[in-house]
């Protein structure tokens, strides 16, 4: 029954129903404002944010070298190597995969040409689990993928040479031919203007942005550079790339490469020469001790060169600094824009409950309880507050629709629409505490008599 | 029928303006009685009308329908007194304007409790047969504000027994009217009372008093005196 009367409320007080549901269409526009222009900032970070809420630091190495035994000197070849020279780490790696992908005749022509140069990377399973680029067709990598006699790349490239589903295949890049064919499947093609975690520029920053590159961005600096600014290059998972190279090792090692690379044929089941190098992560329990994290920074610092090392600490410190800082200098206004729409929202909504009070004196003389007349208010409250959710969300999605938003970062997602459900709630509380406030401890005999 | 004993009501309460408008009212009113209250202004006549009609509370006493402590129910069984057993009438008419006639009447049946509501075509004809039973129900689906003085009181006084209470309490019913509209809103009372509904009416006017089986007089809040004029 609380609905048909609610409704009625509504056919009888048009114009202040409608005043009120124009307040409630602007609020709830604010709030989308708001939270989309959170968002824009916030949605970067949140793909890496479990990468960079760790305990640790993360570097960007240029070369690594064992500090002692047998591999003294040499370059470090895997992120488990690294954490035997640490004390309770866990390193997350990227690699250079000194090797070739490409078209059949093509590796050998550029052999020819001298214009051989390895495209291959190669990531631990975390980055694969971590962050997952923006695909242009096919899908990501698979960590943990150590089936199959082909590797799986994804691909991304400044032409359209490449698609999901073809094949390439594999060269070393010494001066030795591989004898044995190494396919590699391409199962994705990544957006060409997706971030990528990969050789990241620092740019100054100390956010989360020092786990990415933008392909697009990395393309332009190579043609401000003058150089050609067509690539392919083709990431793998390290665990794949292990796998694989390890069925075609014995092969290739009595077919070919035995006389040149005989120790590490024999002893480490690898084909191609890799490399850590790159965006890295080292990171640590969380309880671990103060002293252990110096260690380990420390160590890092004699094991590696790097571009930058930070503590994941400060880079998330600064990430939230950031994306508030961006829109400190709005929230005041919203926040002020917010208070004055609802506080003229309730004043409202008060003011048509002390217009009806005479008329729920008759509902209460006709067998209403108070708290029925005060559902049967907040019901009808209800009713604008979501009719104006519904038209404030359609407004935005159609202007959208349309392309209004194009040159802004106002979207509609589950945390506007949850966001602006929250502020309906708010609305509806402190509507009712009015409302009760006005009715609180009065007889309907008082309340009779002050409306008369 | 209605029972009261020592019924006190103190208005302001443990304030520096407190005063008692009611000391210790006792009384009865048996079924199918129409009794009038008279009084001075401030007598407390009002006073005891609303809190007969469940929307003023009281100090201490006893107060009673066939039997039911009213003191000892929750809110909610109190307003289903109030939409089941007594039917209210105003002198201001208390409709609900910008409403018909047919939608104010409808208002008790409306918020019926779940087990004696009727459906909505039966309260729709439930409703209009009520207006038809007072002659207003050519006037169903004007608006309230559209109407005489009379008018409205006789739409307050189909919307008063639209759920067939048996008591109708009405608090200068005809304050607000001529005589001639006065005589017809008796009759409308006196018909009622014919049918067997106990009529407790609060009024200033003697000729309304008159009609009326029992007359009681209440002064500076006591029974000062109760009489039979017929």
């Amino acid at each position: 029954m609380a609905w048909k009367y609610a409704v009625r409320e509504c056919r009888m007080h048009v114009v202040m129903s409608v005043l009120c549901l124009v307040q409630a269409v602007f609020l709830f526009a604010v709030v989308i404002g708001l939270l989309s222009i959170f968002m824009a900032r916030y949605s970067g970070y949140q793909p890496v944010r479990s990468l960079a809420e760790q305990n640790g630091f993360i570097t960007n190495m240029v070369n690594s070298h064992h500090l002692e035994g047998d591999a003294e000197g040499l370059p470090v070849q895997s992120s488990e190597a690294y954490e035997e020279m640490l004390k309770d780490a866990k390193v997350y790696g990227q690699y250079t995969v000194y090797a070739y992908a490409g078209e059949d005749q093509e590796v050998s022509r550029k052999r020819e040409e001298g214009t051989f140069f390895d495209n291959m990377q190669a990531y631990d399973d975390e980055w694969i689990q971590g962050f997952e680029p923006h695909m242009q067709s096919g899908r990501w990598l698979k960590p943990g993928n150590t089936e199959g006699k082909q590797l799986e790349a994804v691909v991304v490239q400044s032409s359209d040479r490449y698609k999901t589903g073809d094949t390439v295949y594999l060269d070393n890049n010494s001066t030795t031919v591989l004898k044995t064919k190494i396919p590699v499947k391409i199962i994705g093609i990544i957006d060409s203007n997706s971030d990528i975690i990969y050789q990241s520029n620092e740019d100054g920053r100390m956010d989360y942005r020092l786990l990415f590159s933008n392909m697009a961005k990395e393309a332009k600096e190579l043609e401000s550079l003058g150089r050609d600014s067509t690539y392919e290059i083709f990431f793998v998972s390290k665990k794949n790339l292990d796998s694989v190279q390890e069925q075609y090792a014995d092969q290739e090692a009595e077919e070919n490469l035995s006389e040149n690379f005989e120790n590490v044929l024999k002893t480490r089941k690898t084909v191609f020469f890799t490399e850590l190098n790159g965006v890295t992560l080292i990171v640590m329990d969380r309880d671990c001790p103060q002293e252990m994290f110096e260690y380990n920074k420390n160590r890092v610092a004699q094991i590696s060169q790097f571009h930058f090392l930070h503590d994941l600490n400060y880079v998330k410190k600064n990430t939230w600094h950031n994306i508030m800082a961006n829109i400190s200098d709005i929230i005041p206004a919203g926040i002020g824009m917010l208070l004055f729409t609802i506080i003229s929202f309730i004043t409202l909504s008060t003011l048509m409950y002390q217009k009806n009070m005479r008329k729920y004196t008759v509902y209460y003389l006709c067998g209403l309880t108070w708290r029925g007349i005060f559902r049967t208010h907040i019901l009808y409250i209800s009713l604008i507050a979501l009719a104006a959710l519904a038209l404030g969300t359609a407004v935005t999605y159609a202007a959208g629709y349309f392309g209004a938003w194009r040159n802004a970062a106002v979207q509609i997602g589950a945390v506007q629409v949850g966001g602006c459900l929250i502020i309906m709630l708010l609305l509806l509380l402190s509507a009712s505490l009015m409302c009760l406030s006005l009715a609180k401890g009065k007889s309907a005999k008082e309340i009779l008599q002050e409306v008369e | 029928m209605i029972y009261l004993k020592d019924i006190v009501k103190t208005y302001n309460k443990g304030k520096s303006n407190a005063y008692e408008a009611l000391h210790g009212i006792s009384m009865e009113i048996k079924d199918g009685e129409m009794a009038a209250v008279i009084g001075t202004s401030g007598a407390g006549k009002s006073t005891l009308l609303h809190i007969l009609a469940c929307i003023d509370g009281y100090d201490s006493g006893e107060y009673a329908i066939d039997g039911m402590e009213l003191g000892k129910i929750s809110e909610k069984q109190m307003a289903q007194v109030r939409n089941e057993k007594i039917g209210m009438v105003m002198q201001d008419f208390a409709l609900v304007e910008g409403f018909t006639a047919l939608d104010n009447v409808m208002i008790p049946l409306d918020f019926a409790g779940r087990q004696h509501r009727r459906k909505r075509k039966e309260r729709k004809e439930r409703a209009l047969e009520m207006l038809e039973l007072v002659g207003m129900a050519e006037y169903a689906d004007k608006q309230t504000n559209n109407l005489s003085g009379g008018q409205k009181q006789r739409v307050a006084i189909a919307r008063a027994i639209a759920n067939n209470p048996s008591i109708i309490l009405a608090d200068e019913p005809t304050g607000a009217l001529d005589s001639a509209t006065t005589k017809e809103i008796m009759k409308v009372f006196r018909d009622l009372n014919e049918q067997g509904r106990t009529i407790i009416i609060v009024t200033h006017d003697p000729t309304v008093a008159e009609e009326c089986s029992r007359v009681i007089r209440i002064e500076d809040g006591r029974i000062v005196k109760q009489e039979t004029p017929c």
